[in-house]
């Protein structure tokens, strides 16, 4: 078996000699500023939300009314998911950040998480068989 | 679920997720509740507003640390005050739950030709933008 993990080419590190303010200043640019890039064509059609989705904006809701975040701490801990935030549907970001939030905040961990995933998929594939 | 290390005994019955100090977003929701957000911070900025409407201002280019609500483009560019919008905490302190710095926002009116070098024929220099800026990214020309 391969790896599922095919890299790419490695990129040079800057180093600390040629790394001047200028270059520092561009790397810390915030994901989300984007403001002025070439960002292809919008499209205008409207679109029905998936069923995820609006799970995803109840989820996000309910954490605002129970105290674990605020409405600027979803978008910072969207911001935070770095390479993530543009390759993930719009949706994708706040359920990620909810999720992050609850696993640093302590409400759950990971391996429960994971397992929890593991339950529901066996659930899944028993009601639905292929 | 398992229950929060943050939460504490009397908060248990009620089911309040969070009350450690660190993460106490909970007092958001109970301040803004029937008034909103930012209306709950009326009255909460250290002062009055330092700027008035048509002042000239630039803003700041402060670093991008981790998280701020301050767009790239406006960075250097000056603007003119149209509205003193209201008070609230910086982003980048409601970013992490510290709410009890406030400050005024103001909204600013830029000119696209301020901003953008561009030479197409269909763009207007003379078009305006309005953005939203916090009073801490604001210096007079």
């Amino acid at each position: 078996m391969t790896s599922r993990n095919i890299r790419n080419p490695p990129q040079p590190v800057p180093s600390p000699d040629n790394f001047d303010h200028a270059r520092f200043k561009e790397s810390m640019r915030i994901v989300h500023d984007l403001g002025g890039e070439k960002g292809g064509p919008i499209s205008l059609e409207e679109r029905k939300s998936e069923p995820w989705e609006l799970n995803t904006y109840a989820i996000c809701e309910c954490l605002s009314w129970r105290g674990v975040w605020t409405n600027v701490e979803k978008l910072r801990r969207s911001a935070d998911l770095g390479d993530k935030y543009l390759v993930v549907p719009y949706s994708g970001r706040w359920l990620l950040a909810a999720t992050r939030a609850l696993v640093d905040k302590q409400h759950i961990t990971l391996t429960e998480l994971t397992d929890k995933i593991e339950e529901v998929k066996r659930r899944h594939a028993q009601k639905s068989p292929r | 679920m398992r229950r929060s290390r943050h939460v504490e005994i009397d908060d248990e019955r009620s089911g309040k997720a969070t009350s450690s100090p660190m993460f106490n977003h909970l007092r958001i929701a109970e301040i803004a509740e029937g008034v909103g957000d930012p209306q709950c911070y009326r009255g909460k900025a250290n002062g009055p507003p330092k700027f008035k409407v048509g002042d000239r201002l630039r803003v700041k280019d402060q670093p991008d640390l981790f998280y701020n609500q301050t767009p790239g483009y406006i960075r250097g560019v000056v603007g003119t005050v149209v509205e003193i919008a209201y008070e609230s905490p910086a982003p980048e302190d409601e970013a992490w739950g510290h709410i009890d710095k406030v400050e005024w926002f103001y909204l600013l009116c830029f000119r696209q030709g301020d901003i953008w070098d561009d030479d197409s024929p269909d763009a207007n220099p003379d078009d305006t933008i309005q953005a939203q800026v916090s009073e801490r990214w604001l210096e007079p020309v």
